[in-house]
């Protein structure tokens, strides 16, 4: 073993370990120099063939690569390990997701109602569910034997005289019953009705609209429910006001909006271009004099839809049945 | 209700170029919702929506009425063409060699029945009717029987008037007794069944058995046969209280009652006997008796007066008096105009439904087409009013609620579990009582989402019934897991109660309860407040203070072991109280492990905020201060720090 080997050991040694790109290759770099058949095993291996003289000087200097050689490894190694960990830094990862909670969609419909209703003056309210007969049905002007308070069209309860209200409607009695002028109110909460199928559920929401002042006119429910009608759905939509009847308002209307999907063409969908969306009517004058207002003095118009039942006809949502409002499916919810 | 008018029929009344299309719009937009317009077996026909005060248009001519009103207010011509109907009785139709045929009529209570019409027919022949008639019946979806039951449904359906035949041979004593039912009587209908009758019916009874279930179903001891030779025809007005309560409780609703509920035309019940009997004599029948009629007094029309004033007032536009009187001319309302008003005098068929100044206003306002009136945002002002923060308050608690995290769920307010109020007719056994809290309604929504989730945090907002109306808001977080899972829950918790304090600028002590539903490896924590009570509490800003320097925080976990060495019950308000009297406390706050943990132990945490307006407080500062307050828990209410 000559001097020029053993520094090609050395040099090669340095190179090999100097070339690795990773930690596989940095071994495979060690096994060369240090593995079973590795360079410096060898050599060290056939140091006892050399004779006696100058073995020393031979072991001594293999010792040296051995260190240098070892030395580089390990720097080699950490440098390494080091930009491993940069070259993990992904940038292009997506971040974690803030865990975001959910209102009900019935509350995003109310908040929007009551938001538009606000604007145009109509105060919030909020009036009882468990209400007397004569509120929910006698002062609405409907007498003891009407239809709607049969026992399988309302929910009665074993106080006497006292009902689960059908409708937001027994809140026009307490907000006149306030005696205040001029009126503007809405008052939206849970109504009752025993029927249950894809579009109605025994516990419900309704909003409804009052308006009372001393020239309160047919022109101005048009023009309040059109306003609610281009904010809540879409501006391009119209109403109508069709002739109906209900005992609490006269003259009463039906009320029509275009169709969202046809755009009023008509489509199987709606009826010649227009949906129902609900009753409304100018307040009925025994309905006034119930409250304590005097029918030739005021005016008024009144309107009461059902909460589920617009915010189910937005277009996009395409929720099939009512029931899933109230079906708690967390699944379900956490959609919206 | 609904009925199906066929075209063909209608437009025996009517002389028009418009089209069914047209037809429709205008019935539609002015008088009566047209459903459908529909081919059947090659005829059209149309579904048309009656509302309840409409008595007067269930029938052909009442909607050809509406259509001679309403299709001029969109520019087409129409012309009534009247009906062509018979007084059998001026015309010397009656053959003289009929027997004379006897009828005694005993009305026991007029108000049940307060008209009474009658004729006898001879030498009918039972057979099919004409094949028109046929048709007809069919299209407005009536099956066709034979000529004699035919003829009272065809002008059933024509004039809104419902007829009867009994086969008179069958009338014992050619007695009928119209009166008010005793509970149980019986009687079987035509239809083959036998019904037991509640007290108030209406019945008619003969010389020895009941033999109709008047404005309903006649019966069937009384009914036509193949073998009938005489028929009495009979039309009448019953009181449509009883009539529809009757219906209602043996739960048979027919043509014939849907009409008699609504109200009738009384001066139809005559023309419309005459009618059915002439399509009877058409087919071979003669009359055989005197018009048996009973009522109890001739029908006088009332007027109603409308304020010119008061229509414009209403409509939101200006119409002359001209154009009113013109649209309520059209209508058959016999408008006057004088100064300033309006006076009508109503016809027969309207005279239920139009009794005030705003029926008056409709009539004008609908013909004059809702579509026509101007569309105009409120002009007065709005009310003046105060705003109710309690609204504000519940958006801002749902609005952070989500923002935290939380799910929100509307649950049935009706519950099984017993409450204050209870609901006399449920709906299921599973919606009795008005519920008192919500926690058991949201524990069920948990466990019926957790098969699939590890963690649900969820709160509802709604009203509890005990049994005043009261908002409440439960807030729910439930875990799967043991000790570490469920601190998480619990801490969690606790922190979005400190939040909402902290929100609505709640200053001063408040107390919180927070309850579990605790198993080994899963866990329910949920608080429920009273959200008036949180608005009374809140406040919009919080009052400055100057605190010129930072606050210390340390947290104290105690174990207070009660017995002999605590001075009484101990109680977190008072060691609250205590604490606080001691220097550079700034605020405190202290909770109570509810949990029973045996021999009197109770677990106590304690949060103490330190804080001097003079100088930063140190370690040093408050070691002296915190082992002050510590010695005193232990003397005076047995508490120590837990290990």
């Amino acid at each position: 073993m000559d001097k020029n080997s053993l520094k090609a050991i050395q040099t090669s040694g340095l190179e090999n370990i100097a070339k690795a790109i990773n930690i596989f290759e940095l071994e495979q770099a060690r096994i060369i120099s240090f593995g079973k058949k590795g360079q410096i095993t060898q050599a060290l291996k056939s140091l006892k063939d050399l004779p006696k003289e100058g073995r020393g000087e031979v072991g001594e200097k293999l010792n040296q690569i051995k260190k240098t050689l070892q030395q580089a490894l390990e720097e080699k190694r950490k440098e390494l390990e080091n930009s491993k960990k940069e070259e993990w830094f992904d940038k292009t990862l997506p971040g974690k997701k803030p865990t975001t909670g959910h209102l009900h969609l019935t509350t995003q419909a109310i908040f929007e109602i009551e938001d538009i209703l606000t604007h145009l003056g109509f105060v919030r309210r909020r009036y009882p569910e468990i209400d007397t007969e004569k509120h929910v049905f006698d002062d609405l002007n409907m007498p003891p034997n009407h239809p709607a308070r049969d026992e399988f069209e309302s929910f009665f309860l074993e106080q006497d005289g006292m009902v689960l209200t059908t409708h937001t409607s027994n809140g026009q009695l307490h907000e006149m019953l306030k005696g205040k002028l001029p009126i503007r109110m809405t008052n939206i909460g849970r109504c009752y009705r025993p029927e249950s199928n894809i579009s109605h559920y025994p516990v419900f929401h309704q909003f409804e609209g009052l308006a009372i002042d001393t020239n309160v006119s047919i022109a101005e429910l048009k023009g309040t429910l059109t306003f609610f009608a281009k904010n809540f759905f879409s501006e391009d939509r119209e109403i109508r006001l069709r002739p109906y009847d209900f005992r609490f308002t006269e003259p009463s209307f039906e009320v029509d909006i275009s169709c969202g999907l046809c755009g009023g063409k008509g489509c199987k969908f709606c009826k010649e271009g227009w949906v129902e969306l609900g009753g409304a009517g100018m307040v009925h004058r025994h309905v006034l004099e119930a409250g304590g207002m005097n029918p030739n003095k005021v005016s008024g118009f009144a309107f009461g839809w059902g909460v589920e039942r617009v915010m189910l006809m937005k277009e996009g949502l395409n929720i099939p049945d009512i029931r899933m409002l109230w079906g708690n499916d967390l699944n379900f919810l956490q959609q919206f | 209700m609904n009925i199906q008018i066929p075209n063909s029929w209608l437009r025996e009344f009517i002389k028009t170029n418009a089209t069914n299309k047209e037809i429709a719009n205008a019935l539609s937009l002015c008088a009566l919702g047209v459903e459908k317009v529909e081919e059947v077996d090659g005829e059209t026909v149309y579904t048309v929506e009656i509302t309840p005060n409409r008595y007067d248009t269930v029938s052909v001519i009442g909607v050809a009425r509406e259509v001679v009103a309403t299709l001029p207010q969109f520019g087409h011509k129409v012309e009534f063409v009247p009906a062509k109907r018979p007084d059998l009785f001026e015309t010397s139709d009656r053959d003289q060699t009929s027997p004379n045929l006897a009828l005694n009529v005993c009305i026991e209570d007029y108000k049940l029945c307060p008209h009474f019409a009658a004729i006898v027919l001879d030498n009918v022949e039972i057979r099919p009717s004409p094949k028109k008639v046929q048709k007809n019946l069919e299209l407005a979806g009536t099956r066709a029987l034979n000529n004699v039951v035919d003829a009272t449904n065809y002008v059933m359906i024509e004039t809104g008037q419902p007829l009867h035949a009994f086969d008179y041979d069958k009338i014992a004593n050619q007695e009928m007794t119209v009166r008010a039912s005793k509970k149980g009587e019986k009687i079987t209908t035509l239809d083959g069944v036998e019904r037991e009758l509640p007290e108030g019916a209406i019945i008619i009874k003969d010389g020895e058995k009941i033999i109709d279930l008047c404005g309903i179903m006649g019966g069937e001891n009384s009914a036509v046969d193949k073998n009938t030779t005489k028929v009495l025809l009979f039309a009448q007005i019953y009181d449509p209280v009883s009539l529809r309560k009757t219906s209602m409780a043996l739960g048979h609703r027919t043509e014939a009652a849907l009409r008699f509920e609504k109200g009738l035309d009384p001066e139809m019940v005559i023309p419309a006997l005459h009618q059915s009997a002439q399509m009877l004599i058409d087919s071979g029948a003669k009359v055989a008796s005197e018009l048996v009629e009973v009522r109890q007094s001739e029908f006088s029309p009332h007027n109603v007066t409308v304020d010119l004033d008061k229509i414009n007032k209403y409509l939101g536009v200006e119409i002359t008096p001209e154009k009113a009187g013109e649209l309520l001319e059209a209508l058959q309302l016999s408008p006057h105009i004088e100064k300033g008003k309006i006076v009508c005098t109503i016809p027969s068929w309207r005279d239920k439904d139009l009794q005030t100044e705003e029926d008056l206003i409709e009539e004008i306002a609908r013909l004059y087409g809702y579509h026509n009136l101007p569309t105009k945002l409120p002009s007065g002002q709005p009310p003046a009013e105060v705003i109710d923060r309690q609204f504000k308050i519940e958006r801002r608690l749902k609005y952070l609620l989500k923002d935290l995290g939380f799910t929100e769920v509307y649950t049935n307010s009706m519950v099984p579990e017993e409450g204050e109020v209870k609901i006399k007719n449920p709906f299921n056994e599973d919606m009795v009582y008005m519920r008192t809290d919500l926690v058991p309604s949201l524990l069920k929504v948990v466990d019926k989402n957790k098969a699939t989730q590890n963690e649900i945090k969820i709160f509802e907002m709604a009203n509890v019934y005990t049994p005043k109306e009261e908002m409440g808001l439960t807030v729910m977080v439930y875990k799967k897991g043991g000790i570490t899972e469920k601190q998480q829950a619990v801490g969690e918790l606790k922190t979005i109660l400190r939040t909402f304090l902290d929100e609505l600028n709640i200053t001063g002590s408040v107390e919180m309860e927070i309850k579990s539903r605790d198993a080994d490896n899963e866990s329910v924590w949920y608080a429920t407040l009273n959200i008036q009570k949180l608005t009374e509490l809140s406040k919009t800003y919080k009052e400055y203070k100057h605190l010129p320097y930072t606050s210390i925080y340390e947290d104290y976990s105690l174990m207070a072991t009660g017995g002999a060495s605590a001075k009484e019950e101990t109680s977190v308000k008072s060691m609250r109280d205590r604490i606080s009297k001691e220097p550079t406390v700034y605020s405190i706050e202290v909770g109570e492990d509810p949990r029973d943990l045996g021999n009197g132990r109770k677990s106590i945490f304690l949060k103490v905020e330190y804080n001097s307006p003079e100088k930063q407080l140190t370690e040093q500062d408050i070691k002296p201060i915190r082992e002050q307050i510590l010695k005193m828990l232990k003397s005076e209410f047995g508490a120590e720090l837990r290990q």
